[in-house]
């Protein structure tokens, strides 16, 4: 008698295990892995918004004031996206390892230093421009960090209305977390 | 004695807030600072599969369709060169959204003398997606208002024009439909333009009038 309870009670536990494990399976491929994308059966959010055409002519004007302000642009990719079903427009920098970037940057806060000539370009209002994202990509193609503001914030830190904490509370970021892992075993080992 | 996990993480925080400091941070160390400072909500981003605000989404997303938008760029200039508009049919599948594809198609075979298939092009191109007012770009030397989409059909439509001229008109048809294609993109820019436009484009329609006329064969 005793037995057969046990062996009733496991088959609770593990029904109600395989359910768990089931619900998760489900949603680490609908949220983190995002199948539904992958296989095409739904649009990513970037396949959506940015479906328009780039803004080529906007674009060569920001990279032309970006080389004014002394930003090396070898290697760099601009494109000024209006976003579909939005009112944004975005300009999102490519820093390509692959196209040669990297070789004469400034060695102090390049990243944070394209965001913000970025988005305090003289054209920058004028076109319109509410967003400004800056992604490094390796020699390898990969992405390995994505940084984006809005430009009104990026533009208050840089004016020094509010501090860096603050401004990077501001920001978003997307990492390639294979790269970040390896890097930092690497650095610990 | 193997240091633990903590005592790793520790050794690396202080690793690079010593690389951080000392101001000697290679672009690298910038980039593993950043990402270490942005882990925690990068992770909840990845578990909740959204920022909460579409467009830092899509942005954040982008490199992906960022790529294609290069090689379906790519794609469209060979087919526009080679005169193949199977390669304009590859960058339309890579990018649907994006209309210029559809002009250069268009383009392509209006210079084939294909004028009912371009057609199609033109008009999907034309009537599809979303037409965005732009401040520059403009037609009109000097000014500032334009539709992009009229203003990339304008530059299209004139290069082809151009070609067929130089070549001679394979028909009738195919000269009448470029000319009102070019009518009408610019007719499209008279609506938004601005008083100091409006005169300069009315000319140029009047001029387009007036070259189909006379160019066209009867």
């Amino acid at each position: 008698m005793a037995g057969t309870r046990r062996r009733s009670g496991c088959r609770g536990c593990g029904c109600f295990f395989l359910l768990l494990v089931l619900l998760v399976a489900i949603w680490a491929a609908l949220i983190p892995l995002r199948l539904l994308e992958r296989v095409g059966l739904r649009d990513s959010a970037a396949g959506r918004m940015l479906s328009n055409p780039p803004d080529e002519e906007a674009a060569a004007e920001l990279l032309a004031g970006m080389q004014a302000a002394g930003l090396a642009t070898k290697g760099v990719r601009l494109y000024v996206m209006p976003l579909a079903g939005s009112e944004e427009v975005a300009a999102i920098a490519v820093l390509d390892a692959v196209q040669g970037f990297g070789a004469d940057v400034p060695d102090q806060d390049a990243i944070l230093r394209y965001l913000k000539e970025l988005a305090t370009g003289e054209a920058i209002d004028r076109l319109g421009i509410t967003r400004v994202a800056v992604t490094y990509q390796d020699e390898e193609g990969r992405a390995l960090l994505t940084l984006t503001g809005a430009t009104n914030d990026i533009q208050d830190f840089a004016s020094g209305r509010i501090g860096q904490d603050e401004f990077l509370k501001l920001l978003h970021a997307n990492i390639d977390p294979a790269w970040l892992l390896k890097e930092v075993r690497s650095e610990t080992d | 004695m193997k240091p633990t996990r903590t005592q790793k993480a520790l050794s690396l925080l202080v690793l690079l807030t010593l690389l951080l400091s000392t101001g000697g941070c290679s672009l690298k160390a910038e980039l593993m600072a950043l990402a270490l400072e942005f882990w925690p909500e990068y992770l909840a981003y990845k578990l909740k599969g959204t920022s909460g605000i579409p467009e830092v989404d899509a942005v954040l997303e982008a490199k992906k369709e960022l790529d294609k938008i290069d090689q379906a760029d790519k794609l469209a200039a060979e087919g526009r060169k080679e005169g193949d508009v199977e390669k304009i049919r590859k960058a339309m599948a890579l990018r649907p959204g994006d209309w210029r594809y559809g002009y250069q198609a268009g383009a392509v075979l209006l210079e084939q003398g294909e004028v009912a298939k371009a057609k199609d092009y033109f008009d999907n191109a034309s009537y599809g997606g979303q037409n965005m007012v732009s401040v520059r770009n403009p037609v009109i030397e000097g000014e500032e208002r334009v539709y992009p989409k009229d203003q990339y059909a304008i530059e299209v439509l004139e290069d082809s024009r151009q070609k067929m001229q130089d070549k001679g008109w394979k028909s009738r048809d195919q000269c009448v439909y470029t000319y009102d294609q070019l009518i009408w993109h610019y007719g499209n820019v008279t609506g938004i333009a601005t008083p100091g436009e409006k005169p300069k484009v009315d000319a140029i329609v009047a001029q387009l009038e007036s070259e189909k006329a006379r160019f066209c064969p009867k």
